[in-house]
């Protein structure tokens, strides 16, 4: 065991104050707007510790290092398009001005606005598989880093990570939004603390020297340069840029956050800010997993880098950085970086949860009984479906999630997921909010070309994530134009007659 | 590949200050925000709650 009773202490303690913060939550669900995005009071600070919470948990640390140590200083393109994105609109205010202007509270909702109520639909199912299929493999990675920092025998992982997402799912389930965001503020504060904290003892501990000269030695130009590294490239960095433009605007989590907020404008300086948090988030876990390969990348090459050897014994790239953690942090430290690391997985698990069962509830469920002809639903039951919806999610999440090894680099697996709906998603919401001939036949192959092309020549041709990737996004392109010019739209109402202006009045149940 | 070094490097330094720079802002800002948050989804429920009563 290389955890010590202090190390311990210390992540009980932060583990029983995450839980009695979010079960405050509780007290202020009176509606769904509260339960869904938090009656949109979300002030800037408090939009900047929920996002950015929400899109660091330990999977991205564990990717991003995993990065680092496969492709060295070359890595951080991706970091860097990320953030740099992330300020773009945030500045601009590119789609989520127009999405907060529409008060909606999940993105599927704006395609019945612009399109139909069969768009919705077909948007919330596919967006609900590849959301769910994309976090399916958040709790093994998770797991893993507990393990190996932690030194529980991997026989215990199971009932460790199931005990986690129950606890997460109990705030999750009872305040919805409200205790995901008081939770978030406490989570994000640690998280950044265990994140400099490591940071610090990673270049003290290995030496920036070291980690430069490893990275030349092993890969050379390529280990710097991101247009000469094999596996990245022109057409990687230019998918980057696309996928990360769709994630910033349509990612239903990040979205999410943007519903929430006071105001537009708040919105647009809540995704400027973390834009910054952004490049850290990247950039700060991919040099752990350089540090990671100076320390352990002695081993035979395999893809043209070391495989990482810990006490004789081979093992992934992938567990390079937390067997890196295990050795190098000291008691006391140790139980804050995992308080911080667990603080990572709920604030991110329990936003997941919340979106992808509100997309279930909202997109799915809602828009069925409609076309079923059966009458609305009042808030509380839709807060009800949408809690059945979230149970739901937590039981597929285990059991798919503690099984299933992805193949390859989990960042480009996450990415091609996130691919099947992001490509279309991101087409026809471009297409309704900036295009006045965008119609629904346009939405529709839009979306159905744009999760084809990434489903097709990735899992049955086995072509390479930057190829796919870059074909899904053009296939959506097409289809939006192909069908909109095909089929065009009839009578319809502009976009602005949805808009609520700002003094708005508060969302009745 | 002394200029990518010398480029990265200087993007690790900026990443790291705005992140730590960052953190410290929203820890001691972000409270405030979430006492107006309570203050105004306790008035918004009040007001809910009073609206049912006379729909009643």
């Amino acid at each position: 065991m290389t955890f010590t009773t202090l190390d311990w202490a210390i992540v009980a303690g932060y583990l029983a104050a995450s839980m009695a913060a979010g079960l405050i939550g509780k007290r202020y669900v009176g509606n769904l707007s509260h339960y869904l995005v938090a009656g949109r009071e979300l002030g800037t600070f408090l939009g900047i510790a929920t996002l950015a919470a929400t899109e660091i948990g330990t999977i991205t640390f564990m990717y991003n290092a995993e990065l680092g140590y496969r492709y060295g200083f070359a890595s951080f393109a991706a970091a860097l398009i990320s953030g740099v994105v992330m300020i773009i609109v945030g500045r601009t205010g590119f789609v989520i001005r127009r999405f907060r202007e529409l008060r909606l509270m999940t993105v599927p909702e704006f395609f019945e606005v612009k399109y139909s109520l069969g768009l919705r639909l077909l948007t919330g199912v596919l967006v609900a598989v590849g959301g769910i299929l994309n976090m399916g493999v958040f709790l093994k990675i998770e797991g893993q880093f507990l393990t190996i920092v932690t030194g529980i025998p991997s026989r215990y992982l199971v009932a460790a990570m199931t005990a986690i997402l129950m606890l997460e799912l109990i705030y999750t389930v009872l305040g919805g939004m409200v205790s995901v965001v008081i939770t978030d503020f406490l989570q994000y504060v640690l998280l950044s603390i265990a994140t400099i904290l490591i940071s610090i003892y990673t270049v003290y501990h290995t030496g920036w020297s070291a980690l430069v000269s490893k990275v030349t030695v092993t890969m050379g130009r390529a280990g710097f340069d991101p247009i000469a590294s094999p596996k990245f490239g022109v057409m990687f960095l230019l998918w980057q840029i696309l996928l990360w433009f769709s994630i910033h605007t349509c990612w239903q989590t990040t979205a999410m956050r943007m519903f929430s907020t006071r105001s537009p404008e708040v919105s647009k300086r809540v995704m400027t800010w973390t834009g910054f948090i952004f490049l850290g988030r990247g950039m700060l876990p991919m040099l752990w997993g350089i540090a990671a390969l100076a320390l352990f990348g002695t081993g035979a090459l395999q893809n043209g880098v070391p495989q990482p050897i810990v006490g004789g014994h081979a093992i992934a790239p992938l567990d390079a950085m937390p067997s890196m953690l295990a050795h190098i942090l000291s008691p006391g430290i140790k139980g804050i970086v995992v308080a911080g690391m667990l603080a990572a997985t709920m604030s991110v698990n329990s936003s997941y949860l919340l979106g992808w069962s509100a997309i279930i509830s909202q997109d799915v469920v809602m828009p069925m009984r409609r076309f079923m002809g059966r009458a609305p639903l009042s808030s509380r039951a839709q807060m009800f479906v949408n809690r059945i919806a979230n149970l739901f999610v937590s039981l597929f999440l285990m059991f798919w999630g503690l099984y299933y090894t992805p193949p390859g680099a989990v960042y480009l697996y996450l990415n091609i997921t996130g691919t099947i709906f992001l490509a279309g998603a991101f087409a026809a919401v471009l297409g309704g909010l900036y295009w006045k001939r965008a119609s629904t036949a346009g939405g529709y192959l839009a979306m159905l070309c744009g999760a084809a092309g990434a489903i097709i020549p990735f899992f049955f041709l086995h072509w390479s994530e930057n190829i796919t990737g870059f074909t899904a996004f053009g296939l959506a392109a097409a289809g939006m134009i192909a069908g909109s010019q095909l089929v065009p739209r009839k009578n319809a109402l502009p976009l602005q007659a949805f808009a609520v202006p700002q003094n708005e009045p508060k969302e009745s149940p | 590949m002394n200029a990518w070094k010398t480029f990265w490097e200087a993007c690790l330094i900026v990443a790291g200050a705005t992140f730590a720079g960052i953190t410290v802002i929203v820890a001691v800002r972000g409270f405030s925000d979430l006492r107006e948050m309570f203050a105004s989804l306790a008035r918004q429920k009040n007001e809910d709650a009073v609206k049912n009563k006379s729909d009643k």
